[in-house]
């Protein structure tokens, strides 16, 4: 009997506790979109921001890109091809790294790779009282540290995007083009026909954005609420990939519903 | 400062390199190079039925596209599909007599 | 630099604070006074830097004021918070410089946010906050290339940066070697008596930190258990601070953590 109210217990507690830290994540996003005036003040603070989240990840971008293009240059071309359909290898490479891919696969790198780095960082600067630091000399570390973050890396998102994209479609283009002796003009003519500006270009680059949004805010939001030690800085780094990928993923089902589900 | 300039550049470096590839795909990669400019004309087919044709769908003569199909409707009196297609200024020859048929 | 220099710098009554179930603060009284060095004592875990953390207004007590420069600062609005703490400065053990920026970044920062200075003025500045405490030469650094005690000294740069009415020093000796505490003790009794700026100092470095105070609180168990002019205490009757102040391995405080009979305990 005890241990059926204890589990209960348990539950309610962890519940309670669940929407407590869903609250207060976004208490703080509301405060570091309200601390905006400050990267207007000193833009020198988001430049920087925009070089660790943006800069540094171009290269593991591009390459997945390129690679990702590559693979599916080949998967294409063997499956089309025993439908005689080769010459659509074009519009298969575009549509799936424009619409999925591009910004699902870019925001999941971006987690790992930029994400867990916020997250260490933010964590690391509680944990030397860096942020109380900043608190004491009258400065309010939200705005300070965490709004350029979190708008250097909405920023960053959708041009890392667009890169992986374009890599893909030229990864695509190496492989099914170069390798493969699909025609040139077919590849691209036929991609150009089928893959439409506002639909899929545009959708694409929303749902970056919204990814771009939630991956920082998570990073800086489990940095900012991590146990300032060293188990609880290697535990919200770990959350910040598994709930940005769990985010991730939901939302992208959300929002191709919403886009291309007429 | 030489460092903050150098970050500065390269900040500089991906932004721009961001926008060329948006570019890229919206130009290289959709329709954009090639979206009908509106100043061509529009006819209308009808048809008993409209099968898998979708709005925006290439109209072609022989084989090349001539137009796009800009509009799908029903009409309630005569109980066909009516698309609008918009032809390119281009190709002003057409005859009056021509039919159109789906593919 | 304030309108009322009669009252005690830092005033803290009847204050109650608790961490979890465990009672920090019970009941404690303090009159700070100003341009003197004060240090605070006691041994670790008595809460030292929580009662910093509660005069910078970080901590919120549970029972109490705590009026600095005669404005109770848990009272505050955000906006009056921010403009008492730019007259407060704070010293952490670590010395919390921002690991990403350099030296004379970081000093420049408090100015960068409060102050329109040209860059010119700015740097003229910075320079001197730098020479103050001789690392002028050091501003190109990174902070994780600078020993603990330079650390600090770069922090104290920064904090004095505004020009504050005092600075709270947290443990400012901690694992530092004698030159580099040499260097601090100078440099704490030197910003105190030539800037006027009024020090606040925990420590339980009990030779440095008699050296230098003028007046010394002795905390335990949550309450002020002594207090006085460093004189005063060396010749104090109570044990306790004749325990502390000496070092001794036991007496009120016991060698002992809390245990039942060693016999007992070996036989069971």
């Amino acid at each position: 009997m005890k241990s059926i109210t204890d589990f209960f217990a348990n539950l309610g507690g962890n519940v309670l506790s669940a929407v407590q830290k869903l609250g207060r994540g976004h208490m703080l996003f509301f405060q570091m979109v309200m601390g905006m005036d400050e990267i207007l003040r000193r833009p020198s603070l988001l430049i920087k921001q925009l070089f660790y989240v943006g800069v540094l990840s171009v290269i593991l971008i591009s390459l997945s890109g390129f690679f990702v293009g590559m693979v599916l240059g080949l998967q294409g071309y063997y499956t089309l091809s025993q439908f005689g359909a080769e010459a659509t290898l074009g519009v298969m490479v575009a549509a799936s790294l424009v619409r999925e891919l591009g910004p699902v696969v870019t925001a999941l790198l971006f987690a790992g790779r930029a994400g867990s780095a916020l997250t260490a960082e933010v964590g690391l600067m509680k944990a030397t009282e860096q942020l109380s630091g900043l608190e004491m000399m009258a400065v309010n570390p939200i705005r300070r540290v965490l709004t350029p973050r979190l708008f250097g890396g909405i920023i960053s998102m959708p041009l890392l995007a667009a890169m992986f994209s374009m890599f893909g479609v030229l990864g695509g283009w190496f492989v099914g083009v170069g390798l493969l002796g699909v025609d040139d003009g077919t590849y691209w003519s036929q991609m150009q026909t089928k893959i439409d500006l506002h639909e899929d270009i545009y959708n694409g680059i929303i749902k970056s954005i919204v990814f771009g949004v939630v991956c920082t805010w998570i990073a800086l939001f489990e940095g900012y609420d991590s146990t300032p030690t060293s188990e609880g800085l290697s535990r919200a780094t770990t959350r910040t990939v598994v709930h940005s990928a769990f985010a991730i993923l939901g939302l992208d089902f959300i929002l191709t519903a919403i886009m291309f589900g007429e | 400062m030489t460092k903050q300039r150098h970050l500065e550049i390269m900040v500089g470096v991906f932004v721009a390199a961001g926008i060329v590839a948006l570019f890229f795909m919206a130009l290289q990669v959709s329709n954009l190079g090639n979206i009908t400019d509106q100043e061509g004309y529009n006819v209308q087919a009808r048809f008993d039925n409209i099968g898998g044709i979708k709005v925006k769908a290439p109209v072609t003569m022989a084989g090349v596209k001539v137009g796009r199909v800009t509009k799908i409707e029903f009409d309630k009196e005569t109980f066909e599909a009516v698309a609008t297609l918009n032809i390119e200024k281009k190709y002003d020859q057409i005859p009056d007599d021509t039919f159109a048929g789906r593919n | 630099m304030s309108s009322h220099d009669d009252i005690p710098l830092v005033k803290i009554r009847n204050l109650h604070f608790k961490r979890g179930s465990k009672m920090i603060f019970d009941g404690i009284d303090m009159d700070i006074p100003r341009q003197k060095v004060t240090a605070i004592m006691g041994p670790s875990g008595t809460g030292k830097t929580t009662l910093l953390k509660l005069i910078g207004g970080q901590l919120r007590p549970d029972q109490g004021t705590i009026e600095v420069d005669g404005e109770n600062i848990h009272a505050l609005g955000t906006r009056d918070l921010y403009k008492l703490r730019m007259r407060m400065g704070m010293l952490f053990q670590s010395g919390a410089l921002l690991t990403d920026i350099n030296v004379f970044e970081n000093v420049a920062d408090p100015l960068r946010e409060h102050t329109d200075l040209s860059e010119n003025m700015l740097r003229r500045l910075v320079l001197l906050k730098l020479e103050a405490v001789g690392l002028r030469g050091a501003r190109d650094l990174m902070p994780s290339e600078l020993s603990g005690g330079m650390a600090r000294r770069v922090a104290l740069a920064r904090a004095i940066a505004l020009d504050p009415m005092m600075i709270m020093y947290d443990e400012p000796f901690t694992g530092q070697d004698p030159i580099s505490m040499g260097v601090l003790v100078k440099l704490i009794r030197s910003l105190n008596d030539a800037a006027h700026i009024s020090s606040i100092m925990v420590s339980h470095d009990v030779r440095e930190t008699l050296e230098i105070a003028d007046m010394v609180f002795v905390i335990s168990n949550g309450k002020v258990v002594d207090h006085g002019e460093p004189e005063a205490l060396h010749s104090s009757a109570m044990k306790w601070t004749k325990q502390f102040i000496e070092g001794l391995p036991d007496g009120p405080v016991p060698f002992h953590y809390p245990a039942p009979e060693l016999v007992e305990d070996l036989l069971d």
